[in-house]
């Protein structure tokens, strides 16, 4: 009953959100009630991300950032806040919103190149174009030569380069990416993230990125969201002005680039143990 | 000098499973030639394998009791075919219902629990009493023995999706009904080929129980003939037959998983 005058009294003082405005959080909260009680998993989330921002939220594991993906997926509902996306309240998944996972979540039964045809489906394109569409956005990713393979053929990086492809494929306004490259080795982890910077701004996508890794989050973002533990909530808003084009390995080895990690690792230092003290054990 | 040669010969064969199961069986039979020449005379019941292929001609060119070897073959084929077709269809249904609906799962758990371990030979009789002795009765019976494994299997495949294929499925603009033969379905073949597997193994087994009870023509019937009237050599046909049988539909479908689910477990 609280919930629903509180939403009634959002709908009559609501200030229609600027057009670009992607993605509007606004005193977003998450809890699930185990038997020992409620766990407050997100807090007082307040984000603006703009159209074509490349936004990493940023944290350790248990900060609620996959929680905070997913509201914004519309794949849970949140349980505090509102959640918008270009002004409209989300109402579940949709098309404008595509999404890559660590775990790639290909379907391993179709081929690389049906795989990113299946993307194309709900956007009506004639049967006959549809692999001709196809393969251009394998085209983007470097894949057109496998496009016959199936997914168990390929490396892990190959199919999150699929996975990349197929996201686009759906033509959405904004990317949700989960730890997309976490699973892979340094590097091809490195390579991936110059490609995907590279598609970004070919594409002008907005990008919703989760990441624990600061290095990550300096090179690719415009701003970075550094999240806090117990219970999840923004802890720092960072504008990133490393210069940019940065799709370029030399890029991680400017003064810049450690500058700009060395003030988050700050940030996240003394939020782990902020006063530990070293006694005897017993 | 002679152990590392002993070595070197157990490393081929390790490699080689195929010559050795070839090597094993040819033993097998030379040992029962061997022992069926000796023992001539003193069991009737003992057959070597010789004979037994001279039986399986004479029965696939004469047939069996006035019936043609075929006919037999065919008889058991179909009631298995039918029975084992309709249990398929019914299980991968209600497997689809109770994997995407738990409330479903939860309601028919206790039936399926109480079913489980109740042999389905033992409804022999019921179906025999409720259909009569025709090939209702037996094409009853199979349905009842495959269509459990299917369901079951099938549920556990659709539970088994992971959460993320779906979510990355939905947010690409898939509707339901899509969603359920595009995605769910493919992903859950892996399961539902396993239980189809085990549910033909057990058909072909319950037609030949049910063709023992009561039946005018299949391999079944042609054993428990043969063994009525000691006709051991057909019997021991029928046996090897049923077995060679048994083998061909496995691979059968082994094939067909290989074909359309050669993605799985890679």
């Amino acid at each position: 009953m609280a919930d629903f005058t509180r939403k009634i009294a959002s709908l009559e003082t609501a200030v229609p959100t600027p057009d670009d405005i992607a993605v509007s959080l606004d005193g977003v909260g998450h809890w699930f009630d185990g038997p020992s009680g409620r766990t407050q998993t997100l807090s007082h989330v307040n984000v603006q991300i703009k159209t074509g921002e490349f936004f990493t939220v940023l944290g350790p594991s248990g900060c609620g950032k996959t929680t905070l993906l997913n509201i914004v997926g519309g794949f849970i509902e949140a349980k505090a806040g509102d959640v918008a996306i270009f002004g409209k309240p989300v109402s579940g998944p949709g098309p404008d919103r595509g999404v890559i996972f660590q775990s790639y979540a290909l379907f391993r039964w179709l081929s690389v190149l049906k795989n990113v045809e299946f993307a194309l489906h709900h956007r009506k394109f004639p049967k006959a174009e549809r692999a001709d569409v196809a393969l251009q956005y394998l085209n983007l990713v470097g894949l057109q030569d496998f496009r016959h393979h199936y997914p168990y053929q390929l490396s892990g990086g190959m199919k999150q380069r699929v996975a990349i492809a197929r996201a686009l494929a759906a033509d959405p306004k904004i990317l949700l990416m989960d730890e997309p490259f976490a699973a892979l080795d340094s590097q091809m982890r490195e390579l991936l993230q110059e490609e995907l910077l590279e598609i970004w701004q070919r594409t002008r996508k907005t990008v919703f990125f989760i990441t624990h890794s600061v290095d990550e989050a300096v090179f690719l973002s415009t701003r970075i969201c550094v999240m806090s533990a117990n219970p999840g909530r923004t802890k720092a808003l960072l504008t990133n002005d490393l210069p940019r084009p940065r799709a370029d390995y030399r890029a991680r080895s400017t003064a810049a680039f450690q500058e700009n990690k060395e003030r988050i690792l700050g940030l996240i230092r003394d939020e782990v143990h902020p006063n530990r003290t070293w006694g005897p054990l017993p | 000098m002679m152990r590392a040669r002993f070595k070197q010969i157990a490393t081929a064969l390790e490699i080689r499973p195929a010559l050795v199961g070839t090597l094993s069986t040819l033993l097998l039979l030379i040992i029962w030639s061997i022992w069926a020449s000796e023992a001539k005379g003193m069991h009737s019941s003992f057959v070597g394998p010789l004979e037994l292929l001279r039986r399986l001609y004479l029965l696939a060119t004469e047939g069996y009791g006035g019936t043609s070897l075929w006919v037999h073959i065919g008889a058991s084929l179909f009631r298995t075919g039918a029975g084992f077709i309709a249990g398929a269809i019914v299980g991968i249904c209600v497997g689809m219902a109770m994997g995407y609906s738990s409330i479903i799962s939860s309601a028919l758990a206790p039936f399926f629990s109480f079913i489980r371990p109740i042999p389905p030979i033992a409804y022999i009789p019921l179906v025999i009493m409720s259909f009569g002795i025709g090939e209702f009765s037996k094409i009853v019976l199979i349905f009842l023995a495959s269509f459990l494994y299917v369901a079951l299997n099938t549920a556990a495949g659709v539970r088994a999706v992971p959460q993320e294929l779906i979510r990355v499925a939905r947010s690409l603009g898939t509707s339901n009904f899509r969603l359920f033969y595009a995605v769910i379905l493919p992903e859950a073949l892996p399961y539902v080929m396993l239980g189809l597997k085990v549910a033909l193994a057990l058909s072909w087994a319950v037609v030949v129980a049910a063709e023992l009870v009561a039946a005018q023509a299949g391999l079944g019937y042609l054993i428990m003939d043969a063994g009525t009237f000691f006709r051991i050599p057909d019997l021991y046909v029928g046996i090897l037959l049923i077995g060679l049988i048994g083998l061909m539909l496995e691979r059968g479908l082994t094939l067909f998983e290989r074909r359309f689910v050669h993605w799985s477990g890679k």
